[in-house]
């Protein structure tokens, strides 16, 4: 083993339950964990989860989001003597231009090389490494398409549906599905059109489209000295719009022999692309139990939590301790899956309105607390939730010994979450855990848009109790005698004094 | 049947969403009675900043979060609800009111959430049914489709792309097609 503890201080360059999920995990390590501020969010919790604070430079940088604003986050780790910058999730944890600049300034970034982030990240070159480890993929064109003509020549080979999707893409855009032949041209220059918008590249490639498919992703880690090893598989098909809302793990669709299969081909892939850190090979499992590989995601995942849960491992430690050139500490027949682990992301969603999201402060937070409960928040009482942000605010993360008992309890747990001053997404996890869609355990990526009849659970009577309160609420304005209410928010008081 | 009671009385929760009526007679010491059920209900307020409502012993977290008048926009189990409390008076007045106002209506569509305008995909005079984009509104990092809620002409199109808006701010109005 080289060098130990290279790594002794980290810059976090995120904000938010993520930052204070890497400082827990530095703390424990020794390492110091930096927090940044910035005039956005001065007061935010995650500063309070540090050890130390610095302030983002207050510069003109073209009005770029702090946490994308690759020089200044460099210059602030050099300027303080840090060794080493953690990217969370989102922001740049996948952007090779930061990962390169860093090494160029001696920083270590905490994730893959720059080379494999890029090799990655363009799902033409991931495919091509897929192909050449055996990876089973969805059939489609080999590489980007570029003229109309090659496009209807790869429909021909395939069949249709398929989809086309932008070279450089992701988040739905540059992507279109076609159902028949006479739609090809018209979906093929729009997606084109909308890749050059999006991406500023117009190249796109062509695949067999899937429909309803599960989403199953594998979490693999490797260390720089050739050691790749899986842990286990995460079920992220409840999702709407691309945006997962509630993962588990393991998955209830895999058999023993079906997860073994996968796993080689998550850890071949990784093996083969060189990979070093930790990393998430995406699947799409068609009802016949037939995998395909969608792309490979090189930074820490927000669901990471329920593979922690059932393996009993800290996945950030791992992603430091490898980062700092340590050989990973366990071997494959070291990894024991244990139980089963649900995660419900609480986001200020209004779900009532689209899952429109919802802005305003906190005003009373109250969580749940119990064995196998862990709450993974970014946000205290008095928190503003702004729309500067994404709208996630705190993870509830469960764990117990198998699938129905885990349902139960985070049922439980969520019954004992109350968020106040905003809406959340609470109604909805509770309406998916009562799903008997759900239970059964055979949902697949339109399960909400065709196995929920409702959006929201009530509970027994509850629009009958919610009347009785515009009752007795209206009886109490009208009684004669009563105390002068506040007129002043204490919260908004507060954040109005710390602004002036 | 009736206990003798001087103060007993009624009043009649209208569901805003739905037009569903509950009607209660109100009793001493915060008992309340619908149907053949007697609840006894009332308010506690925590130190931690919240209210839970206890109904026949079992407390369910509530909020107002708005009022207007005798309308109550409340949240139970961080569910919203809209009410209007009425007396079996003002609800008759407010029945034929409504039958009598239901030709030719008006509707503000009004900014959700604060945001940035991205796209309007409609014009005044144009025809739109329910569920249609008119706007496409972006906050959060998530793109926001404002939609239709019924078959109606735009009348008025107050934002154009670029524009930031407030929550609340007005969109577009349009007249209710019959």
């Amino acid at each position: 083993m080289k060098q130990k503890n290279k790594i002794k201080s980290i810059l976090i360059a995120n904000r938010g339950e993520i930052a204070i999920r890497i400082a827990k995990t530095a703390k424990i390590m020794g390492v110091t964990a930096v927090g940044i501020r910035t005039l956005k969010e001065p007061n935010a919790l995650y500063l309070s989860a540090v050890d130390k604070v610095v302030d983002f430079p207050d510069i003109d940088n073209g009005g770029i989001p702090e946490f994308l604003d690759i020089e200044s986050l460099v210059l602030l780790a050099k300027r303080n003597n840090i060794d080493a910058i953690h990217p969370g999730y989102g922001y740049l944890s996948e952007n090779a231009q930061f990962a390169t600049r860093c090494t160029e300034e001696g920083i270590i970034f905490i994730g893959p090389s720059p080379r494999v982030i890029q090799n990655m990240g363009d799902k033409v070159i991931a495919k091509e490494i897929a192909a050449k480890n055996n990876v089973p993929m969805l059939g489609g064109s080999n590489g980007s398409v570029d003229t109309l003509e090659d496009a209807l020549d790869v429909a021909e080979k395939i069949g249709f549906p398929l989809i086309i999707k932008a070279s450089a893409g992701g988040g739905g855009r540059g992507m279109r599905v076609v159902y028949k032949k006479s739609e090809m041209k018209r979906m093929y220059f729009s997606a084109s059109s909308e890749a050059q918008n999006a991406f500023n590249n117009p190249s796109v490639f062509i695949e067999r489209f899937l429909e309803n498919p599960k989403h199953i992703e594998f979490q693999i880690v490797g260390d720089s000295h050739g050691n790749v090893i899986h842990l286990g598989e995460r079920e992220c098909s409840v999702q709407r719009k691309h945006q997962k809302l509630l993962e588990e793990a393991p998955s209830p669709a895999l058999s023993e022999e079906l997860r073994e299969k996968m796993a080689t081909a998550a850890v071949s892939l990784a093996k083969g692309a060189g990979y070093v850190s930790l990393g998430t090979v995406e699947f799409l499992l068609d009802k016949q139990g037939n995998f395909f590989f969608m792309e490979m995601n090189t930074r820490v995942q927000v669901e990471h939590p329920v593979t922690e849960m059932i393996t009993g491992l800290d996945l950030i430690e791992l992603q430091i301790r490898i980062a700092n050139g340590e050989k990973l500490p366990i071997t494959q027949s070291d990894v024991k899956l244990n139980g089963w682990a649900i995660e419900c992301r609480i986001n200020a969603e209004d779900v009532q309105s689209g899952f429109s999201p919802c802005t305003g402060i906190i005003k009373g937070l109250r969580t749940p607390e119990g064995e196998g409960i862990r709450v993974d928040k970014g946000v205290v009482t008095g928190s503003e939730i702004t729309p500067y942000f994404d709208s996630m605010v705190a993870k509830l993360i469960v764990h117990a010994k198998d699938r129905p008992t885990v349902i139960e309890n985070t049922l439980k747990a969520l019954n004992d979450f109350h968020i106040k001053g905003i809406k959340t997404t609470i109604p909805f996890c509770k309406a998916v855990l009562h799903n008997e869609v759900f239970r059964g355990g055979s949902f697949d990526t339109s399960f909400i848009e065709k196995d929920m009849d409702s959006l929201v659970h009530h509970e027994k009577d509850e629009a009958l109790f919610g009347a009785l309160l515009a009752i007795t609420n209206h009886r109490n304005e009208n009684e004669p005698i009563k105390e002068e209410k506040q007129v002043l928010d204490m919260w908004s008081l507060r954040n109005r004094i710390n602004n002036m | 049947m009736n206990k003798q009671n001087t103060t007993q009385k009624q009043l009649v929760a209208l569901d805003l969403d739905n037009s569903k009526e509950y009607e209660f007679l109100i009793g001493d010491n915060d008992t309340y009675t619908i149907g053949d059920k007697e609840l006894n209900a009332h308010l506690e307020e925590t130190p931690d900043g919240f209210t839970f409502m206890n109904v026949n012993g079992v407390s369910y977290p509530v909020e107002i979060v708005a009022q207007k008048q005798n309308e109550y926009e409340i949240l139970i189990n961080g569910i919203s609800y809209c009410f209007s409390v009425e007396t079996p008076f003002s609800l008759q007045r407010r029945k034929i009111l409504s039958s009598q106002a239901n030709e030719s209506s008006t509707i503000l569509l009004k900014a959700p959430m604060p945001g940035k305008i991205l796209d309007v995909l409609v014009k005044t005079g144009d025809t739109v049914k329910a569920g249609d984009t008119l706007v496409i509104l972006e906050a959060m990092k998530m793109q926001n489709a404002i939609l239709a809620s019924t078959k109606a002409i735009v009348k008025k199109v107050v934002v154009k792309v670029g524009d930031t808006t407030s929550k609340s701010d007005l969109l577009i109005e349009l007249e209710k097609d019959n």
